[in-house]
């Protein structure tokens, strides 16, 4: 036994997210910078988009190339043969969002537009 | 068993009430939220003000969660158990704090939340020497930390502050065990002590307890800047307190002063038109002791005059 073992303790406690077909817009800029980081892989490799808790605004955006993955609760958006994944739970922060990319040394990358974001952190990472 | 074999040892030795009282025992009242899984101390790091990330088992430390203008959402106090961290919290903060805590998580995390409100028991262990009262429990103060938790059977134990004729220690008991742990400490000598008089007795050691509701102020305000960790990068809140601490923005001070009458809690001014706000005032023998934020200029003589519905009231420096 332990401190936290026993009685005492509820089920972990389960959020109620809504979820909401989601829609994305992905600038030609945006759409080539992602078939460059796919690369070679963009039959068996998607783009996953996502929202996190953290950052200076509350949320932080997540861009992550991954293996399809087996889960589920994704909603796919395929654009020009490359698959984006964003998760139901994510489908209320980021529906509407426009994915642009800067080529440029000095701020240069992705970049995210968010119609639901009320405020975002200096550096674009981060919305609320 | 073992537990229960001190406890007759202590009785059979100690002569239970014989012992003139060496410290006081006090439960403060606390709601407890644990969080769990592989990704558990990520996610919290992503929304606490301090670093918990190198973080090691039955590591201690205080945090805030804030909102995104940099005021304290809630204070928690961290038991750390590797996969599992264990937060105590006031219990008026439960309900945004499992609501951000179980708000973003990614869906390649592994992260629970729970309740364990009634499940540990929070005692503070205060007095002269209250030292001699967990050496007979078979604890040296030697084995104890500020920042670290030690074991004493399924329960924690840690130490909040020494100073040379006064000494307060903290103990996390299960409530399986709580009827026990406090005989053994009422057998070796420590008596009852009033929750008002504990947490007075932490202010006046210039320290604010998590039971005090801070929520809505900037911890710069309450001088725990200690509890805001500038250098690890981004958290709610973040901007706004870089941006305070590098350009002189922190105008305000805490203090605590006794008055002989309790204080209401919130805004007021003082008969020199300064702008105080009261955010604790709890009764401490005859007196009331009362943690005051005030303007950092304003002059911390000995006596500072409040108007209240009352009337004037003289706060007097502690």
């Amino acid at each position: 036994m332990s401190l936290i073992e026993g009685t005492g303790f509820s089920l972990p406690i389960a959020t109620i997210t809504e979820c909401v077909d989601v829609n994305i817009e992905v600038t030609p800029a945006a759409r080539l910078a992602v078939k460059s980081a796919i690369g070679e892989q963009i039959d068996t490799h998607v783009l996953i988009i996502s929202a996190k808790a953290g950052g200076c605004s509350g949320y932080l955006y997540d861009m992550v190339v991954v293996e399809r993955p087996e889960e589920e609760g994704f909603q796919t958006i395929n654009v020009d043969g490359v698959t984006i994944l964003i998760h139901d739970n994510d489908s209320t922060l980021l529906n509407g969002l426009k994915l642009d990319f800067k080529d440029s040394l000095m701020g240069g990358g992705f970049h995210m537009e968010n119609p639901n974001a009320d405020r975002a952190c200096g550096c674009g990472q981060s919305f609320g | 068993m073992w537990l229960r074999a001190i406890i007759w040892l202590n009785c059979l030795i100690g002569g239970c009430a014989m012992i003139p009282p060496l410290a006081n025992i006090v439960e403060i009242p606390t709601a407890v939220t644990l969080v769990s899984g592989k990704d558990a101390r990520n996610h919290l790091n992503r929304m606490l003000t301090v670093d918990v990330s190198n973080d090691s088992n039955l590591t201690r430390k205080e945090s805030f969660i804030c909102d995104l203008n940099g005021r304290i959402a809630t204070y928690q106090l961290h038991v750390d158990l590797g996969e599992q961290i264990l937060l105590l919290h006031n219990d008026s903060m439960s309900d945004i704090l499992r609501k951000t805590l179980t708000s973003g998580i990614p869906w390649n995390e592994n992260i629970e939340v729970s309740s364990g409100d009634g499940a540990v028991h929070r005692i503070l262990i205060y007095g002269k020497q209250p030292e001699r009262i967990l050496l007979g429990l078979g604890i040296s103060q030697a084995e104890l930390h500020t920042g670290h938790w030690t074991k004493f059977f399924d329960s924690m134990i840690s130490v909040i502050k020494i100073e040379d004729d006064f000494s307060i220690y903290e103990m996390l008991i299960p409530s399986r065990e709580y009827s026990e742990i406090t005989d053994l400490l009422k057998t070796n000598g420590a008596r009852i002590g009033e929750v008002n008089s504990a947490i007075a007795m932490l202010s006046i050691a210039g320290m604010i307890d998590y039971s005090v509701d801070v929520s809505g102020h900037i911890p710069f305000n309450l001088g725990l800047e200690r509890l805001v960790d500038l250098k690890k990068g981004c958290y709610p809140g973040q901007e706004i307190h870089a941006r305070m601490e590098s350009r002189g923005g922190i105008k305000k001070s805490i203090s605590t002063f006794k008055t002989n009458i309790q204080m209401r809690l919130g805004k007021s001014k003082s008969t020199n038109k300064e702008q105080l706000e009261i955010i604790s005032s709890q009764q401490f023998g005859d007196s009331w002791i009362n943690l005051l934020i005030h303007p950092r200029e304003i002059s911390l003589s000995s006596e500072i005059c409040v108007n209240t519905p009352e009337g004037e009231i003289t706060l007097t420096s502690v």
